[in-house]
């Protein structure tokens, strides 16, 4: 069964309509809180969601992109097809070897600047350890003191096949190296898409991946890094 | 002066081979050449590997050697296919993993200070890297060599891809045959190899695959089943 086919089975089933329920609940929450809102969007699954339930309240809610330097060529063309959207370059540094330097730092940085209020992230339990701590203790909607804006998780209590479900049932535009990740055999829970080498990824074969699903870009990658080829 | 004839080339597998899907022979036997010129190397300093000059480098490995011209450049490669898997393949996803064992932190040398063990990075930082398998009955290369000195270097060969200390990749026999066509380059398949071009996609050419001086834009094959 294909992972689209699998996915509107799933949107059938009452737990997936109950999490999509409170995902809305949480939204609309975050737009009578605070009427600035931003996506903060990595060009993933979680944060397509994120935007999607975002733009059902508010259609015009922007999403912004920070632009590693490298980035999959079908982000790149699912970034194109999104409106709405904020690229902007800032500085990071994912590991001793790799670092990204631009306008900003980082995206919490740039949403003050523009006067955001409040920032949506497709963050969800189910992801680490770390992420279920941190949204069991802190909650759906939550004032973050560290960046001075609203944060927003209305994802928090979905798993892989809710987003999935989600995306496929309402004909959400996605990103296409999903296909590419599936076509290499990478299940469901463990795809992944984001900067090419942050130090917390790098030690599940993030490398590895890129090196398999997109040999080309890997040895450019390399080219410009040539630590790359010691996680591949 | 060396005989180089079409060759058939043939590994018959027992286990899965840690490996895309390209598997190049002659970069194995570039590995054997070097191995038996300079020695084993027990350990190396990165960018301080031998490498040894392009000259010398043409006649180590016992394929002819083809010229091509591609973006003003002149490259030269080794006659030997990419590889050609025979029949069914199975591909397949494993891990090898590496985590601080807890029961040993009282050993760890802090050189003399208090110290703390972490493993999100640095030295003992915790992996679970993947690792993609391929596996067949067989795998096939088509060149144009010196058989004898082809077969010589294979008897070394008894493991193909990462991991043979684990038992990945590990050859039940070579056979070596003469073939009445030169299908390393192009085949009735089409094109059996990676081989520069104007365009195309960033990969190695010859061994060493990975190093960037032997990369540049090429012409992939479309399939590597065998022909």
């Amino acid at each position: 069964m294909s992972r689209e086919q699998e996915a509107r089975l799933y949107a059938r089933v009452s737990i997936f309509k109950r999490r999509i329920e409170e995902a809305r609940a949480v939204v609309a929450r975050a737009f009578e809180t605070a009427p600035r809102w931003y996506v903060a969007l990595s060009g993933g699954k979680d944060s397509t969601c994120a935007l999607a339930l975002a733009r059902e309240v508010c259609p015009d809610t922007p999403a912004v992109f920070s632009d590693d330097e490298w980035w999959l060529p079908e982000t790149e063309e699912y970034t194109r097809r999104l409106s709405g959207l904020h690229w902007i370059r800032t500085n990071a540094r994912h590991t001793s070897w790799f670092s990204t330097k631009g306008d900003f730092d980082g995206i919490p940085d740039y949403a003050q600047r523009q006067g955001f209020e409040g920032c949506f992230l497709g963050l969800r339990k189910d992801e680490n350890s770390y992420r279920r701590v941190h949204l069991n203790t802190r909650g759906l909607l939550y004032f973050c003191q560290r960046d001075e804006v609203w944060h927003c998780n209305p994802i928090a209590n979905w798993t892989a096949r809710d987003v999935w479900a989600f995306i496929h049932s309402n004909e959400i535009d996605y990103n296409r190296a999903y296909d590419r990740l599936e076509e290499i055999g990478i299940p469901l829970d463990e795809q992944r898409i984001g900067p090419f080498a942050v130090e917390r990824a790098i030690g599940y074969g993030q490398l590895a991946t890129l090196k398999r699903g997109w040999p080309d870009l890997f040895n450019r990658f390399a080219l410009a890094h040539p630590e790359a080829r010691n996680y591949a | 002066m060396p005989d180089y004839e079409p060759l058939r080339i043939t590994a018959r597998l027992q286990t899965p081979v840690i490996c895309d899907d390209r598997l190049p022979l002659d970069g194995v036997l570039f590995y054997f050449a070097m191995r038996e010129r300079y020695g084993f190397e027990v350990s190396t300093v990165p960018g301080n590997a031998i490498i040894g000059d392009d000259a010398d480098k043409r006649r180590l490995v016992p394929f002819k050697v083809y010229y091509r011209n591609a973006a003003g450049r002149n490259h030269w490669f080794y006659q030997c296919s990419f590889a050609c898997w025979v029949g069914h393949v199975a591909e397949g996803r494993d891990f090898w993993v590496k985590r601080f064992d807890q029961q040993y932190s009282s050993i760890v040398d802090f050189k003399g200070k208090r110290g703390k063990v972490i493993t999100k990075a640095g030295r003992y930082k915790g992996y679970r890297m993947p690792v993609f398998t391929r596996h067949a009955l067989a795998v096939r290369w088509y060149a144009v060599g010196d058989r004898r000195e082809i077969e010589r270097l294979l008897s070394f060969c008894t493991h193909l891809g990462k991991k043979e200390s684990q038992g990945y990749g590990a050859v039940l026999e070579w056979q070596v045959e003469r073939w009445p066509h030169d299908w390393s380059i192009e085949s009735p398949r089409g094109l059996m190899r990676a081989v520069p071009s104007e365009s195309g996609l960033l990969v190695g050419f010859r061994p060493s695959y990975w190093s960037p001086e032997n990369q540049t834009l090429c012409r992939l094959p479309e399939s590597y089943a065998d022909v």
